[in-house]
């Protein structure tokens, strides 16, 4: 009895790449682990807890996907290691659930009889039933299930179908593993010819157990067959990209002047409300100002992802990435690396951590080291800030909006500048051949409104907390070093250049004046480097207390009115390239096990960034700007 | 005086958690929290079996020992 109380089992969850392993752990556990429709989202292991209806505490491992043992890749390495028991501060499983793409067994049967040889119980999880239903593949999981010797049941993840005879079964397995002997571990690496026997077997077992149709009624090929045709399909890419940069701009306007209103009124309440003084400067000037300008954004973030979101989820990103393999093979990358890229829009921490999916070490380094190069969201408030004060609100040939055009190049500049410099690491740095890509492509699919909302509002919710937590206090400190020590008597500048952002920003002012930032810009830089976006709130704070700006909207009236043209291209030249992110290096430390590599990442970046900056300003300034 | 007393109550509030997420490594962190929750700092962990020894608990090594299951 006290053993039944007591003992928390351990259930690890291994599959194939993108058979939904964590979209079946999330509606098991209730976790909110990122799911997408494309191969090698899970890279590391995720736990989350549940209790069976039989009263058993049962700890969930989502394990990254795999097709074997083996482990050729990082994150191949932490499934074998996980599901064998050697990974460090981990203990066995004691119980497996097979996940299985219910329309492509083939794969997941061979992995099966491999993992079988462990010796741990397993039960197998047939999962997206329904897309295999309206494809006309039956399965016989009764046959399937004799064949094995283990439970088979039915699943669809994403509408919780299944679950409850999932954990039924997790009672009655967990029961027998409890008396039974699991310990034996008798997995040893195959050989060529165990594989190739271990694959007959599967296509046996297929032949008798799974009914396809002869003619497929699948609408993926006849969708593909325009989507991936080399011409159309790339320009089709590019118009929805387009049309997603020109969304976020057109659409975001009234929820951000909303926002910005918001802020405007809370600011004037407060000083209505506060006699003036040091609490009132920090609450308008710092808080307020500064935090406000960041979140003001927020409603950019929430268009972007929802469009990225919604691409992921209906299989469309993974035929980006078959489209843009040329041309990332071209780079000397790996086909692989798209997903990685592809992360790094959001972050690039989330994007240099899904480089493991990359099995050859040279072509994974070169990802990582190009991956901050892609625009990452908190380069989207600094940008907009530029963009809006800058270019003007006009169409190109009529219909296209001239900033969200300016936006579109700037995430396109990224884009190619990542390819040159890998280009470069791989023919002077990396030699070596560039590894076919081998990929299989996900079924469309429509996307759950559920999961859209949940992911878009875990974006947002992240910016949010963020800007609540980091940068709020980071404005407070910037407003703290903009406003003390006050100036001396008889001083007749403004405070803040005797303040210590004033003097710090003084200081660094003759090194970055060749590229045309001012001491304000010097000043916004320093934070910028915990957080890209906190330099919007610190350049609306040392503005704010010099006794200007308010808010985003009076900042880029402020800036517009202060800067040459040629300071605000080339600040954006600099945010392009400027490895602007602490974190980011720091997890580059963690990910190579060297500071040799954020190192070099940190002085190629720092030298493109002054390079592009300093030749954009000369330009700029070199025809009137 | 008030005001001046909250104002730099915040101050030193907002420095303390930047200093904590930015600049303290993981060790030291778990070192203040070890002081502050009266517990005996983090031990290297057991060579057999990878776990936490005993004595202690915060640490990457504290996950449940084998024994408690």
């Amino acid at each position: 009895m006290l053993d039944t109380v007591a003992k928390t089992y351990r259930v690890a969850f291994v599959g194939n790449p993108n058979c939904g392993k964590t979209a079946l752990f999330n509606a098991l556990t209730g976790s909110r682990q990122k799911v997408a429709n494309y191969p090698g989202v899970t890279v590391e292991r995720k736990e989350g807890q549940l209790i069976t209806p039989g009263g058993k505490t049962v700890t969930v491992i989502d394990l990254p996907g795999t097709y074997s043992l083996r482990g050729r890749s990082p994150d191949e390495v932490v499934t074998r290691d996980a599901v064998l028991g050697k990974l460090r501060n981990f203990e066995r499983p004691d119980l497996l659930v097979c996940v299985a793409d219910a329309t492509n067994l083939r794969l997941i049967l061979r992995l099966v009889l491999e993992v079988s040889s462990t010796g741990l119980p397993m039960i197998l999880a047939l999962n997206m039933s329904d897309i295999a239903e309206n494809r006309g593949i039956r399965v016989d999981a009764e046959g399937l299930s004799r064949e094995l010797g283990i439970p088979v049941v039915r699943s669809v993840a994403v509408s919780r179908a299944g679950v409850s005879e999932l954990l039924g079964e997790l009672d009655t397995a967990l029961t027998a593993a409890r008396h039974g002997t699991a310990s034996a571990m008798t997995w040893a690496e195959r050989g060529a010819d165990e594989i190739r026997q271990a694959h007959r077997l599967a296509d046996q077992m297929v032949a008798r157990f799974v009914n396809t149709p002869d003619i497929p009624r699948d609408m993926s090929s006849r969708i593909d067959k325009v989507l991936l045709h080399p011409v159309a399909g790339i320009l089709i890419l590019l118009a929805v990209l387009f049309f997603v940069f020109q969304a976020v701009y057109t659409w975001a306007g009234p929820p951000m002047d909303m926002i910005s209103d918001g802020f405007d009124a809370l600011a004037a309440t407060v000083q209505e409300t506060l006699p003036e003084g040091l609490l009132a400067s920090l609450l308008t000037d710092g808080i307020i100002t500064g935090v406000g300008s960041v979140l003001v954004f927020l409603p950019q973030i929430v268009i972007l992802f929802f469009f990225i979101i919604l691409l992921e989820d209906s299989g469309y990103m993974a035929r980006a990435a078959f489209l843009t393999d040329r041309i990332v093979g071209g780079a000397g990358l790996h086909g692989r690396s798209f997903i990685p890229l592809l992360s790094s829009f959001a972050c690039a921490i989330p994007g240099v951590m899904a480089t493991r999916v990359i099995e050859n070490r040279r072509q994974r380094l070169a990802t990582i080291m190009v991956a901050p190069l892609m625009t990452c969201s908190a380069r989207i408030p600094v940008y907009t800030l530029l963009i809006g004060a800058f270019v003007p609100r006009s169409t190109v040939g009529g219909f296209i909006d001239l900033q969200g055009l300016v936006l579109f190049s700037l995430y396109l500049a990224g884009i190619v500048s990542a390819f040159v410099v890998a280009l470069v690491f791989r023919t002077f740095v990396w030699r070596g051949k560039t590894e076919p890509f081998i990929m299989e492509l996900p079924g469309y699919k429509l996307p759950m409104l559920r999961s859209v909302a949940m992911g878009v509002f875990q974006r947002a919710m992240m910016f949010v907390r963020r800007a609540g937590t980091l940068i709020l206090s980071m404005m407070i400190l910037i407003w703290f070093l903009s406003t003390f020590p006050g100036a001396p008597e008889g001083a007749t500048d403004a405070a803040i250049n005797y303040s210590f952002a004033g003097i710090i920003g003084h200081a660094i002012e003759p090194v970055l004046a060749p590229i045309g930032f001012n001491w304000q810009i010097a000043v916004a830089l320093i934070p910028g480097m915990a957080a890209r976006e906190v330099a919007v709130g610190a350049l609306a704070t040392v503005y704010a207390v010099g006794g200007t700006a308010l808010d985003e909207v009076s900042l880029g009236a402020t800036i517009a009115a202060q800067w040459p043209l040629a300071t605000a291209l080339s600040l954006l030249a600099w945010y392009v390239f400027a490895p602007q992110c602490a974190p980011t290096l720091a997890v580059v430390r963690r990910e190579t096990n060297s500071w040799r590599w954020p190192v070099l990442m940190f002085v190629y970046m720092m030298t493109l960034a002054y390079t592009a900056s300093f030749v954009v300003y000369r330009t700029a300034t070199y025809l009137g700007g | 005086m008030l005001d001046a007393i909250v104002t730099f109550g915040l101050v030193a509030a907002a420095a303390v958690y930047v200093a904590w997420r930015l600049f303290l490594s993981r060790k030291a962190k778990q070192r203040i929290r070890g002081l502050l929750n009266g517990q005996a700092e983090c031990c290297p962990a057991d060579e057999a079996s990878g776990q936490c020894p005993g004595g202690c608990s915060g640490c990457d090594h504290a996950a449940p020992a084998p024994r408690q299951r």
